[in-house]
């Protein structure tokens, strides 16, 4: 794989059409879909992919508190972004639905609690 | 002594849903759990990908767990205890006795109907021979799970993965976002049963190797793992000794499959189905025993946790309705046929009692591109779903319309 060409599969639908995505004359061709939706979801693959990180934060005593972006950011800052989530202050009273970190590494997205693991003993 | 209409054990996604489907006609439920939570599996994967079809959003596992145990908390109509563990389920006169280890002792609850909804375990080295020395640093992929996002502890430096089911494969991802080096996932099968979001978002995302055709021959290290041996395979899945090679890693994450846990049930002498690794059961998720129910994991191996809810509801709901006396079955029962492109469907039964819907859940046998899935009843289409694709790592289900049956049922998959 180059980065003038990626191969992957589709997955905004259960079919799964192979994508090919190319530069060519400096426009962006997708090329296997079915669909438009393909074409819209190759063309964010290969230009600038999204995802939702969930984290795990390790509490000092013992047991995490389990995080998620409130929405899709850019992959690249993959990384940053989980650095940022491990290196935050531990909250004082942790609760499910909190904010963590809001606006995480200058993203617009917020990173959100899903769970708080403490043994409770 | 506990007395309750229906008694369900094990509180994961099936059995809060179990919960609810009780609770909606009127019946008194109890759930027992032995951990010290509610939640069931859904607790430790914190990946998002929960609840899409049930609540339209893109929820984590913790997440969808908990807008199930909010629904429930506040049902009059449903109990829960924690820390109880289930030894034994006794079929009585008028009912079930079930014993359970508590915090206070022995605890004995008597009910009308029992629902199992117990979830499943997952396949150890044991039952895959793997070969070789028993060094630490060998884990199933969920106990990994549960150490690093409950308990946030670190299973070793540099890992491998066998197996690459949707579980391996976010287990990857997990691993290298707490900084473990993953040299490799080993898939003995020529594809990946993973879903495609997982290898995009879990394997390439992170450039981590997936080997196919190739699995993990034997295992080296005293007390520790220092490297695990690894081959490719023929055609009959056999490693090719002379190229077998070692890798070197401190962790080995087995990722090889689930079973059902059930052998509680083992004494009940009820019917075995080999495809599903666990009971028989008809369109009420009932059992060839009066008043005992089956649903999520327990019955069959599920990959989506929206499918073990709507489950979970359905036998509760037929629970409830058994423990109230309103649920006849007094009309015949016949097993629902299929052509080869199935493997099994759960019901397996099915009664022509020309009342309500039944929601069957099957598998295919093998990929296909675009498949028109029908359903017969008297030589008569009682029901069809034209897909786009089917696979066989993903569960399908079809909804009958029990009034339009006249004898059987018959599901067929007609390849276009
Ligand atoms: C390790 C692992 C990881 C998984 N990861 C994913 C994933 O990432 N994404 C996904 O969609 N699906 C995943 N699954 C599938 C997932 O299990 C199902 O989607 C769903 O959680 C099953 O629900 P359930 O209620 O049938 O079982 P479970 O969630 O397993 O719940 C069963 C409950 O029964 C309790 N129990 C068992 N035996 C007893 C007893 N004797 N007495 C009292 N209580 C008992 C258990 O403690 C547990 O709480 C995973 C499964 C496993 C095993
Ligand atoms: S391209 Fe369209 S039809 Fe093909 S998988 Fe994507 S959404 Fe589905």
């Amino acid at each position: 794989m180059s980065n003038n060409e990626l191969q992957t599969i589709c997955i905004r639908c259960p079919i799964g059409c192979h994508l090919t995505v190319k530069r060519e004359n400096g426009e962006i061709v997708v090329s296997g879909n079915n669909c438009p939706r393909g074409a819209e979801y190759g063309k964010q693959e290969f230009t600038n992919p999204m995802r939702t990180i969930t984290a795990v934060y390790k509490l000092k005593n013992g047991g995490t508190i389990c995080v998620r972006t409130n929405k899709a950011v850019e992959k690249v800052k993959y990384f940053e972004i989980l650095r940022e989530i491990h290196s935050a202050p531990e909250p004082k009273n942790p609760k499910y639905g909190d904010t963590f970190i809001s606006n995480v590494y200058n993203t617009g997205a917020d990173v959100i609690i899903t769970a708080v693991n403490k043994d409770e003993d | 002594m506990i007395c309750t209409q229906v008694l369900i054990i094990g509180g994961g996604p099936g059995g809060l849903a179990a919960a609810h489907g009780v609770a909606s006609v009127g019946a008194n439920c109890l759930i027992l759990e032995r951990d010290n939570r509610l939640g069931g599996i859904l607790n430790q994967c914190i990946h998002n990908g929960f609840g899409l079809h049930r609540f339209n959003e893109e929820l984590t596992g913790p997440e969808y767990a908990h807008r199930w145990i909010d629904i429930i908390s506040t049902n009059p109509h449903i109990n829960a205890k924690l820390n109880c563990f289930v030894t034994e389920i006794q079929r009585t006169q008028d009912g079930f006795l079930t014993t359970a280890m508590s915090a206070d002792g022995l605890l004995e609850v008597e009910s009308k109907a029992v629902i199992l909804t117990t979830g499943c375990r997952e396949r150890a080295a044991g039952s895959i021979l793997l070969g070789g020395t028993r060094p630490s640093g060998i884990y199933t992929a969920g106990c990994a799970q549960k150490f690093i996002n409950i308990e946030g502890k670190s299973v070793g430096k540099k890992a491998a993965i066998l197996g690459s089911g949707d579980i391996g494969l976010i287990m990857a991802r997990r691993l290298i976002c707490e900084g473990t080096e993953v040299v490799g996932i080993y898939e003995i099968m020529p594809a990946s049963g993973g879903l495609a979001r997982n290898i995009t978002q879990c394997v390439r995302d992170f450039n981590i190797p997936l080997h196919l055709s190739t699995t993990v021959t034997r295992v080296a290290g005293r007390d520790r793992l220092e490297g695990i041996f690894v081959a490719p395979v023929n055609e009959k899945l056999q490693p090719v000794y002379e190229l077998e090679k070692f890798v070197p890693c401190d962790t080995l994450l087995l990722s090889v499959g689930l079973l059902p846990e059930n052998e509680i049930l083992s004494k009940f002498g009820l019917e075995w189905t080999p495809a599903t690794n666990s009971f028989a059961v008809d369109e009420f998720f009932m059992t060839d025993c009066e008043g005992l129910f089956l649903a999520g994991n327990v019955l069959h191996v599920n990959d989506l946790v929206d499918n073990v809810s709507s489950e979970g509801e359905f036998a509760g709901t037929s629970a409830g309705r058994y423990a109230l006396g309103e649920l006849s079955k007094g009309a015949e029962r016949v097993e629902i046929g299929h052509d080869e492109h199935i493997k099994y469907t759960a019901p397996k039964y099915i009664h022509l009692d020309h009342e309500g819907t039944a929601q069957i859940s099957f598998r295919v046998s093998k990929n296909y591109k675009k498949v028109i899935i029908k359903a017969f009843s008297g030589g008569k289409e009682v029901s069809r779903k034209p897909c786009p694709a089917v696979t066989a790592g993903e569960m399908q289900t079809l909804i009958i319309d029990k009034s339009k049956l006249i004898d059987g049922l018959y599901l067929e998959v007609e390849v276009l």
